[in-house]
């Protein structure tokens, strides 16, 4: 099957610095993807997601060596208004992506941009709307709204453009642990029923390793692992990487170290699997 | 303080028969209002009548306590500038040789007052009751360039938000012990100065974020932008545009007749 996400041997620095934000990355991500993008702070992740969406380097000037395909576009070459339509991007803060006063307008605001008809407008608002059960606060003005709403509502106005694939970066930093959880669970609930690929950086583990289909962890700019969530965590706890492993795997790595190596093939990443391997006999 | 201002600023639907009239018919009737507070500046009863009857349209048609709260407050900010009136009118006076404790200059300053209140509550009454997508909508519809227009509504969305950062700027130095109170407007000015810069710092990279925003959201991707409101005059908005041009129109001939 043809990547929809192809990096290849990608080089990126910033105008004025010396070191290589992100130093030989290639990565591949397939439709329908769930990539969870891992890292320490500085080690390139928001970088790798801004040159997916072509912000690098068309927003952020830099010495750029390497390609970045999507939907088959290459990236360096093409205006980001053109690949904003095929790649939506969601940032941390919440505040500073909305522009309207009703979230309506909010939602309609990408798509005035790029001169979509009224009619088809309306049909789109009302469908994001939906989507993230924001109906019923279509008139309400976005500076009401909660933190959780607010990421809400920047997700429903990318998704009205339609896009093949959704970058999310640390869509959950400025948000409590319940609306974090219910934004996970949302765009994770989305991507699988719509089949978007997803890449999305997030510090909060716990939720969203179990979900995913793949873990990338980055570091220096290069990527250290790409497999599964469970190959990961297999392995180890991923303190080496400077990772705030979840919950479930470092309670499983610390029995394993106290009962004796570890011989056994599965490692449990939620509460519910670590139940089913206490009770099956396993360590 | 500055999240007073910012509370001023938050556009909030109100309960009122008139949010459903069209804006541009809102705006002529504020225009309405506010040249007939104008054009009649004298004799101080006609003058002191037009604008009571300014502020009871403005107040009756409302119809809403946040929106006469709203405007109390509006009026309460304005409390600086009506004692300037006051001050211009006792100096005109005092230079003129006259009195300023007579019944004369009573009745000219409070018609002055009167005037005042009336003009800007003229314009308040639109502002009130027209949301910033259909001011924008207004906007566009008499042809002014986009960019301006989302200049216009993307501040009336940002004010609020800068405003209460730089009170937060302020109350997290208060709490490292700087003294916003002091009397003396030397140090009170050099403290204002050490919470500019991390409001300026802030204020730069919330604009970069922003304008990150705008570019995964196509801003100026194509000429032809289109709208998601678009404005349409119904029969009511005819109605009272007729309406209220003719008691307008009635006004206008008075005052030439007087």
């Amino acid at each position: 099957m043809m990547p929809i996400i192809e990096v290849v041997d990608l080089r990126f620095r910033y105008e004025g610095s010396e070191t290589w934000s992100i130093d030989g990355l290639s990565l591949k991500a397939s439709e329908g993807e769930l990539v969870l993008v891992v890292g320490p702070t500085g080690s390139g992740k928001s970088t790798l997601l801004r040159a997916i969406v072509g912000l690098v380097p068309h927003f952020y000037r830099g010495e750029y060596h390497g390609s970045v395909r999507v939907c088959g576009i290459d990236v360096s070459n093409t205006p980001v208004h053109v690949v904003a339509t095929k790649v939506g991007m969601v940032f941390q803060n919440p505040e500073t992506q909305l522009f309207s006063t009703t979230v309506e307008a909010e939602i309609a605001f990408p798509l005035e941009n790029l001169g979509v008809p009224r009619s088809e407008m309306l049909i789109r608002v009302e469908e994001a709307l939906r989507a993230t059960g924001m109906a019923e606060l279509r008139k309400r003005n976005p500076a009401e709204l909660s933190g959780g709403q607010k990421q809400r509502l920047a997700i429903a106005s990318i998704l009205a453009m339609r896009p093949e694939v959704l970058v999310l970066d640390e869509p959950t930093s400025m948000l409590d642990p319940v609306s974090a959880s219910e934004i996970l669970e949302f765009v994770v609930r989305y991507c699988r029923s719509e089949r978007r690929t997803l890449l999305i950086s997030e510090h909060r583990l716990d939720l969203l390793v179990p979900l995913v289909d793949r873990m990338v962890i980055i570091t220096d700019g290069k990527i250290s692992f790409d497999g599964r969530p469970h190959d990961f965590f297999l392995r180890g706890t991923g303190e080496e990487f400077r990772i705030k492993p979840p919950r479930v795997p470092e309670i499983y790595h610390k029995v394993v170290a106290a009962v004796g190596p570890n011989k056994y093939e599965r490692v449990p990443l939620t509460a519910s699997e670590l139940v089913e391997l206490i009770s099956s006999g396993d360590p | 303080m500055a999240t007073s201002i910012a509370d001023l600023l938050r556009y909030r639907e109100i309960e009122s028969p008139l949010i459903r009239l069209d804006p541009r018919v809102k705006l002529l009737i504020s225009i309405y209002l506010f040249t007939s507070t104008l054009i009649f500046d004298r004799p101080p009863l006609l003058s002191a009548i037009v604008s009571t009857a300014v502020l009871l349209t403005v107040g009756l048609t409302l119809h809403s306590i946040e929106a006469s709260r709203r405007l109390l407050r509006t009026i309460r900010a304005l409390s600086f500038f009506l004692a300037f009136v006051v001050l211009l009118n006792v100096l005109g006076f005092v230079t003129q040789g006259l009195n300023p404790l007579t019944l004369e200059f009573v009745a000219i300053t409070s018609s002055q007052l009167l005037r005042f209140v009336a003009a800007i509550v003229s314009f308040s009454f639109f502002l009130l009751t027209v949301s910033p997508e259909a001011l924008a909508a207004t906007l566009r519809s008499m042809r002014l360039p986009h960019d301006y227009v989302f200049a216009m509504t993307a501040a009336v969305r940002f004010a609020p938000l800068f405003l209460e950062e730089i009170q937060e700027v302020i109350d997290s130095q208060r709490l490292r012990g700087v003294d916003y109170s002091t009397r003396n407007p030397v140090k009170r000015l050099r403290n204002y100065v050490r919470a500019f810069v991390p409001v300026v710092i802030n204020a730069l990279k919330r604009s970069f974020e922003m304008a990150e925003a705008l570019e995964v959201k196509c801003y100026g991707a194509v000429r032809n932008r289109t709208s998601f409101y678009v404005l349409r005059l119904r029969k009511s908005d005819v109605m009272v545009l007729t309406a209220t041009t003719a008691v307008f129109a009635s006004l206008v001939t008075l005052r030439l007749f007087l």
